[in-house]
């Protein structure tokens, strides 16, 4: 019996061994360990033999089976591993062959450079208002103090509607506007469309854009609109630019500053894009004169505040090194793919 | 407003050699320097030199050799064609290495043999003009007759070395429109003293002439001055007057008009001259009549209306006032009696008689900024003071001056306190008084007066402006905000954001138009004339047609742009847009009547010229997905045809119950061919307000099912013109809340069907929330479904 156990065992090792796929696997498992299986029928003829051979067959028998576990174990991770091996192998594709694409668009390289920098304003505390473009020449002017007869509202810069309204020519009518029907604290950022009767040219357009900014609270002073802005830049443009302010005049605020930001070009050593300079003007801001908050009925003996605009168009162009206005206008779909 | 350096220091002594620095400075104090440029750079060693000799050229008839003392040991041997040289006379010697502008260099060369060394110069190859150096002759070598020495630099014999600065002066600061003024600006800046100009009036006293004014419109003249003189002799104004008057930028004419504007120039105060022989009876100053003309000091024919305010005598208009002078009335080389004016003119009037004529000139200039009536009589004193020095005549004759203002300096209560509190500084009372000193303020005991000529200081805040500007706006400490509350969203700026990046991950590239269209564009989309997009609101000064009405819909902003794309060849283009329609409609805002309403659009516009990746279905597919993520139910698609601009057969209508959230579809094929487009463009026009006030942006969780789902086809034969949707409709009312999804696969019009019927298949997902759905169940759901649609002549397949 002994030999006839090895001979099984020999030819169970030798037929697992040889066997590449998964199915005969499952038969030899059956030939050799199922219900009618060679080495079952081997261990079911163990009652017949003899008391002293029985412990040594049957652990033969025992050893013998457990080997052939074993072994079909093992083939089966060789056959599988290897399948596998060549199914990957059939599903091998060129990769560099190029992606099936989903079709994204993209934002105005205006309304990016606008969303970027309300964030940035937002994240200082300064919510965002709108405001109409026909506008009251209330707010557009008077309100802002620039009086009747000023060449600011000549009908040559304005566009007219009526007699009384007109497109707004700044965002600063947004000012008169809020702080008549608010109280202060104050901090609004608006952002929006004005007009100026300007031919368009690479520089010049009769629409563009501005934001305009306002902060009115007690104890505001221009150590605060130095800083507020100066952060601003430095958030923009990049943690390197510097600043600095220059005396301007603006009819609704007092003192009135302008401030310059270093090249973004050259770094203020001096180039062609800031005219050898060093700098290149921003914005213009100011604190908020006494006369515009007390015509919108806040006390300027209690409150102060500054307020400042630049133009985003400009800005825009500055960002994305764009030389002509135009383009922002011409929405040509090569032009918007590359934001 | 150019600044001469050479006339700069008439008034102060600014120690500072560095232009650049002077620049940098004037700049941080408040005189914002534009740019600035340093005259004779291009000419260099050019020298006076003397014809001792002049001889023939032994082999050319045309040449002569002029011996030349330049001062030096040696005279030079100098060659030249020109025929006005004469022994002794005195001349602009361009020695070997010289530069002369453009960029031309002089070098030793032989002319026919003859050696030469050096060129006499012309007015030309000096870069200089005719009325520089009036009695030149201009096409021969210049003959000066200035008081210049052998030897001497041209640059500084002529005058030619100057450094000229370009200011932008702000429309606060009319004072610095003038030299005196940035001298006042640049002695503040650097605390030096300025050198005040003292002004002469003892020639006023005499009346030995007669001079008469009659009538001076109140209204529009605040003082008005003449001053007469007689026995004139017109010539060419010194070489020093010239050349500061050529330095910032003003052509000298002749002695008398050349004073005008040199005191103009130093003072700030315009005059004119007028030849006293050619007035006829009294001057007024009075608005011009209708159909009045005058031909002006440029020769040009200048109609006039009655909104002008003109000089006039008794015949003839003499000048439009602060504008320009007339032709008749000139100072010609033959005028022998002079007449003076000096005066201000209201501001406003000028400039819009200035912009009315197309004629702004440095004179108008100044006057539109409003000037200051205590300057006038400084004018005529320094205009009378030049008379002299340059020996024209007496300056003694008859003034007249009529005053219909009165001027006092500001004065302002000193609040130390606030001053620092709105600059955020610690400056002490003294530091402050200094400051403002620099600049020409008074202390007074609790106030300061302002200068007489800052009529812009009137407040606090302004003299904190002026203090702070000293001290430097850079000086002033940077501090951070103080905490305050978080910035309050803005929801519908939000959402108008959210809806761009719906449109953009949808494959939609956004684009910025034009708010002002064309009325041409009603035509061109076909609009009837009581159509109410033709309600526009119009721009009363447009810039030309093309942007003379506020749109009424975005669609022609859209189509444009669409057209721009496929001029350039741009195979396949999305766009989508935000921006107003502007319908005109009256309502009553806090303020009074207001006839527009702006209203946020959202326009999404396509082509494709090959039309295969767009359609109508792509483009519906798009924005329903996109109002499905922004939070909008319910909504429904309803054909309409009657758009004039769009496909009858392919538009609908977006509704949510009666409401309008606006329309989708096809355009026209005859609006595209009007904007030049191709067949298959598409647009969608959403009002962005309405979707704002119906979106649900709340979410809430809902929970996951906890049964499975059934899935069944339903193929249907209906009529082919029953709308699908009303075949959705049907199943969605019969299977309620038994129904999660909806999808139709399929429709199919041909042989498999009856003439006039199509198949339409559904795929059904079947859920319940409360258990699981078993066959017999759903049979029951879909007989009664199939009952139902069978009502309406919709049968199973």
């Amino acid at each position: 019996m002994r030999d006839i156990i090895e001979k099984i065992k020999n030819m169970a090792k030798k037929e697992i061994s040889e066997a590449s796929n998964i199915k005969v696997l499952e038969e030899l498992r059956v030939k050799y360990l199922g219900k009618k299986g060679e080495i079952t029928q081997k261990l079911k003829e163990l009652s017949a033999v003899s008391a002293e051979l029985k412990p040594m067959l049957g652990k033969l028998l025992n050893d013998v089976k457990r080997d052939i576990e074993e072994l079909l174990t093992f083939q089966m991770e060789t056959v599988r591993n290897l399948a596998l091996k060549e199914e990957l192998e059939r599903e091998r594709i060129d990769v560099t062959i190029p992606g099936k694409r989903c079709m994204i668009g993209a934002r105005h390289p205006l309304n990016a450079t606008t969303n970027e920098i309300v964030r940035i304003f937002s994240s200082m505390g300064f919510s965002v208002v709108a405001g109409p473009e026909i506008e009251w020449e209330k707010y557009n002017f008077d309100m802002l103090n620039i009086p009747k007869n000023h060449p600011a509202r000549d009908e040559s810069d304005t566009f007219f509607i009526s007699d009384e309204l007109a497109l707004r020519t700044q965002t600063s009518s947004v000012q008169a506007r809020y702080m008549e029907t608010h109280k202060p604290p104050i901090r609004i950022i608006s952002p929006g469309r004005v007009y100026r009767i300007d031919e368009i040219d690479a520089t010049h357009s009769p629409m563009f854009h501005q934001i305009e900014g306002l902060i009115v609270e007690r104890g505001i002073n221009m150590g605060h609109l130095k800083h507020t802005l100066d952060a601003f830049a430095r958030a923009f443009y990049g943690e390197d630019t510097k600043t600095r302010f220059r005396p301007h005049h603006f009819q609704f605020t007092e003192p009135s500053a302008e401030m310059d930001m270093s090249c973004f070009n050259c770094g203020g050593a001096g180039c062609r894009v800031c005219k050898n300079e060093g700098w290149i003007e921003l914005l213009g801001c100011g604190m908020v004169h006494p006369k515009v908050l007390e015509m919108c009925g806040i006390d300027s003996n209690e409150y102060t505040g500054f307020a400042f605009g630049m133009g985003l168009d400009r800005a825009a162009m500055q960002k994305f090194a764009i030389n002509n206005l135009k383009l922002f206008f011409e929405n040509d779909v090569r032009f918007l793919k590359q934001f | 407003m150019l600044l001469s350096w050479d006339w700069l220091k008439d008034f102060v002594d600014v120690k500072c050699n560095d232009v650049k620095k002077f620049c940098e400075a004037m700049t941080m104090s408040g005189s914002k320097v534009e740019s600035f440029e340093e005259l004779g750079q291009e000419i260099q060693n050019v020298v006076v030199g003397k014809i001792i000799e002049i001889k023939k050229h032994p082999d050319a008839e045309k040449l002569v050799i002029c011996t030349v003392d330049i001062g030096a040991k040696e005279s030079l041997k100098i060659v030249t064609g020109a025929t006005n040289v004469f022994e002794s006379a005195m001349v602009p010697v361009a020695c070997h290495n010289a530069r002369l502008p453009g960029g031309v260099k002089i070098k030793k060369t032989r002319l026919r043999g003859v050696q030469s060394e050096g060129m006499l110069c012309s007015l030309k190859e000096l870069g200089l003009q005719l009325c520089d150096f009036p009695y030149a002759q201009e096409d021969g070598i210049l003959i000066l007759k200035e008081d210049v020495h052998v030897g001497e630099d041209i640059l500084t014999a002529l005058k030619l070395k100057d450094v000229v600065v370009d200011f932008e002066i702000t429309s606060n600061r009319p004072d610095c429109l003038s030299i005196l003024g940035l001298a006042r600006e640049a002695a503040a800046t650097y605390n030096i003293a300025l050198e005040e100009p003292m002004f002469n009036v003892k020639q006023f006293e005499n009346n030995k002439e007669k001079l008469e004014v009659k009538e001076v419109c109140e209204g529009l003249c605040k003082r008005y001055m003449l001053h007469k003189i007689s026995d004139v002799q017109v010539s060419y104004s010194p070489l020093w007057l010239r050349a500061r008057l050529k330095a910032v930028g003003i052509r000298p004419v002749n002695n008398i008009v050349d004073i005008t504007n040199y005191v103009m120039i130093e003072l700030g105060q315009p005059m004119h001259a007028f030849d006293a022989d050619k007035v006829e009876g009294a001057i007024c100053v009075r608005k011009a009549h209708v159909g009045e003309e005058l031909v002006t000091l440029d020769g040009v024919l200048r109609e006039l209306d009655d909104s002008m305010l003109v000089i006039a005598d008794e015949k003839k208009v003499l000048a439009i006032a602060g504008v320009m002078g007339g032709l008749e009335s000139e100072i010609t080389a033959g005028t022998k009696n002079v007449i003076f004016e000096s005066a201000v003119f209201d501001g406003t009037s000028v400039r819009q008689t200035a912009k009315k004529l197309g004629l702004r000139s440095e004179s108008s200039a100044r006057f539109e900024k409003g000037l200051l009536i205590y300057n006038c009589p400084n004018a005529i004193a320094r205009a009378c003071e030049l008379i002299e020095k340059l020996d024209i005549a007496d300056p003694i004759g008859a003034t007249i001056d009529i005053v219909n203002v009165q001027e006092k300096p500001n004065e302002i209560e000193l609040d130390c306190d606030e001053i620092n509190n709105l600059l955020g500084t610690t400056l002490t009372i003294e530091e402050i008084a200094n400051y403002l000193k620099w600049l020409g303020f008074e202390m007074l005991e609790d106030t300061v007066r302002a200068p007489i000529f800052r009529t812009d200081i009137e407040c606090v805040a302004d003299l904190a402006e002026e203090v702070a500007r000293l001290f430097g706006y850079n000086n002033i400490p940077s501090v951070p905000l103080p905490g305050g509350d978080i910035a309050k969203p803005n929801d519908f700026e939000n959402f108008k954001n959210e809806l761009a990046s719906l449109a953009v991950a949808h494959g939609f590239y956004e684009t910025v138009t034009y708010s002002m269209v064309s009325p041409k564009h009603f035509e061109k989309l076909l609009l009837e004339e009581a159509d109410p997009l033709r309600n526009c609101v119009e721009i009363k000064n447009p810039l030309g047609e093309d942007k003379s009405i506020m749109r009424t819909t975005t669609i022609p902003s859209m189509l444009e742009t669409l057209n721009k794309n496929m001029s350039q060849k741009n195979e396949r283009v999305c766009l989508f847009d935000i921006g107003c329609a502007y319908k005109k409609k009256e309502f009553k805002d806090e303020n009074g009547k207001r006839v527009v309403d702006e209203r946020p659009m959202f326009t999404l516009g396509a082509y494709d010229i090959e039309g295969r990746n767009i359609d109508f279905f792509v483009f519906k597919g798009a924005i329903e997905g996109i109002l499905d993520k922004i939070g909008i139910r319910n909504y429904t698609f309803e054909a309409v045809s009657n758009l004039s601009f769009m496909h009858p057969g392919r538009t609908a209508k977006i509704k949510i119950d009666e409401l309008e959230l606006g329309f989708i579809g096809q355009l026209h094929p005859t609006v595209a061919k009007n904007y030049e487009l191709c067949k298959n463009v598409l647009v969608v026009e959403l009002d962005i307000k309405t979707m704002f006030e119906l979106a649900e942006t709340k979410k809430v969780y809902k929970p996951l099912p906890k049964y499975p789902a059934v899935l069944r086809d339903l193929a249907l034969v209906c009529d082919k013109n029953t709308p699908v949707a009303f075949i959705e409709s049907i199943i969605k009312q019969e299977l309620k809340n038994n129904l999660e999804e909806l999808e139709l696969f399929d429709i199919y019009e041909g042989v498999q069907v009856p003439l006039g019927k199509k198949s339409v298949a559904f795929n059904l997902k079947l859920r319940s929330t409360e258990k699981t759905l078993d066959d017999e169940y759903i049979d029951k759901l879909i007989i009664a479904v199939l009952k139902n649609l069978e009502s309406y002549d919709i049968i199973l397949r």
